[in-house]
């Protein structure tokens, strides 16, 4: 019996440790409920976040973030659903790119980093239209902010087809 | 000792499930009909800040559309055109008459699976079109207050429980929508109350042999009161939807130049302008029937912001 309550109470211990984990992770990591990325799924595998966390500054501003860009199918299977409004997953999209920008407008290392990102995303051929503006404006927004990005921002213009540049303006 | 290992347990059972619940619940999205009061009064604080840093041919288009950049002046034009808002659906009301003689006309070509759902819709011009085309008053009736449907102004709007302040996704996630966003949805159903140029008898006559919504619109195509969308193809390869303007003024261009405005404004959040700029992109995409950067720029041009019912041609 004895041996029953030791093992309990190792039990009880882990699952402390576990949850002062999980609520330290929710208040500050990057991937929060509240502050969704373009991976806003529930269930954020906790190495993610702790790796997110102990990685150095530096690292933090150049690792790859991999956005997910919503591709053309995506986009008209939600236009047949509910073509008036705002799609779903372009409202997902620019929700998830909010807290790049907020980092890359404020961190111009970091913005270098995500500035790559967006031209991946501007220049996607497979991509939705839409999407791909968006990222054309966060592009433009973050070259006004660093001058350090105008030359690379002017080379994306230039290779940016007619309707996508039409419709970031 | 028994006893306390209970405990220990009962104690890590509930922990387990605040684990698992992330320690707190999902937001409840406020009720439409409140929100939708909340938002309008948010109008009467709103600073309207952005409307300057547009570039000067949007400012003065702003100016033009919406009346002004003072918070008095851009809530006119929403006060002026909704007066009224039901939610969810017709079937809590009482509408008289029960059904309607010619609805050819407002019926889809090619109706989607489930029918298109929307997160506002102009009711009333709707259903003072309709009066018009039987011939018969159109009224509902909302817990002792009767509402008519007789003039091209009656300014009732649906709201859909996507009229939200937390908009969850498929797959459980949500993300919370500011209401400048549902403003910009509120200006673009405005619009719609707006009867530019009309109706005329030979408009009635139309509707009432039009054998969809389509058909209508080929048969008058310079009809513009309400301003109804047309039949676009946003994608190339992508589906026929019925949500473009045809004629320049219409309402996806005022929810578009009101988005461009708030995502201008410097005091909105980085996650506020991310989501009205994908506003402005979605509903400038629903402007390609014409060339808007053209008539943006062509200052002999502006809108229409009159309406008028019944007329001679």
């Amino acid at each position: 019996m004895k041996q029953y309550g030791w093992f309990v109470i190792v039990i009880f211990v882990g699952l402390i440790a576990l949850v002062s984990l999980e609520t330290e992770n929710k208040e500050g990591g990057f991937i929060t409920e509240e502050n969704p990325t373009i991976h806003v799924h529930r269930e954020v595998p906790v190495t993610r976040e702790r790796r997110w966390r102990t990685t150095s500054a530096n690292r933090e501003r150049t690792r790859k973030i991999g956005l997910v860009i919503p591709s053309t199918q995506v986009a008209q299977k939600e236009m047949a659903k509910d073509p008036h409004s705002v799609p779903s997953y372009l409202v997902k999209f620019a929700a998830a790119l909010a807290p790049y920008m907020e980092a890359s407008l404020n961190d111009e290392k970091y913005a270098l980093n995500f500035f790559s990102e967006l031209q991946q995303c501007a220049l996607a051929n497979s991509a939705d239209e839409a999407a791909r503006a968006l990222c054309v404006r966060n592009a433009r927004s973050m070259a006004l902010r660093h001058p350090s990005l105008l030359e690379r921002w002017d080379i994306l213009n230039d290779q940016l087809p007619d309707a996508v540049k039409s419709l970031s303006e | 000792m028994l006893k306390m290992g209970r405990l220990l347990v009962q104690a890590a059972v509930v922990l387990v499930a605040m684990a698992c619940s992330g320690g707190a619940q999902d937001p409840v999205p406020t009720y439409p009909l409140d929100l939708v009061k909340q938002d309008l009064q948010a109008l009467q604080t709103e600073s309207f800040n952005g409307v300057s840093r547009l570039d000067p041919i949007l400012r003065e288009r702003f100016i033009d559309m919406f009346g002004g950049t003072s918070s008095v002046e851009v809530r006119k034009y929403f006060h002026s055109r909704l007066n009224y808002f039901l939610y969810p659906s017709l079937s809590g009301y009482e509408v008289s008459p029960s059904t309607f003689k010619y609805q050819g006309w407002t019926k889809p070509a090619r109706p989607s699976k489930g029918g298109p759902s929307t997160i506002a819709f102009n009711l009333g011009s709707m259903f003072w079109l309709q009066s018009l085309v039987d011939g018969t008053p159109v009224s509902i009736a909302d817990q002792g207050t009767v509402i008519h449907f007789d003039s091209h102004q009656s300014n009732v709007v649906q709201l859909s429980a996507q009229y939200t302040d937390v908009h969850y996704f498929e797959d459980g996630t949500y993300v919370r929508i500011p209401a400048a966003f549902r403003l910009g949805v509120l200006a673009h159903e405005a619009r719609h109350s707006d009867c530019t140029g009309g109706v005329t008898e030979e408009d009635l006559e139309n509707m009432r042999s039009a054998v969809s919504y389509e058909d209508f619109l080929q048969r008058s195509p310079r009809f513009e009161c309400a301003h109804f969308h047309s039949v676009c193809v946003i994608d190339p390869g992508g589906p026929e939807i019925p949500a473009c303007d045809e004629h320049s003024w219409g309402s996806y261009m005022f929810s578009w130049v009101y988005a461009e405005a708030m995502a201008a404004d410097p005091d909105k959040s980085e996650h506020e302008k991310q989501l009205l700029n994908s506003m402005a992109i979605s509903f400038k995409q629903r402007l390609r029937k014409f060339d808007v950067d053209a008539v943006m720029a062509d200052t002999h041009q502006k809108p229409n912001m009159t309406g008028q019912g019944m007329v001679k041609r």
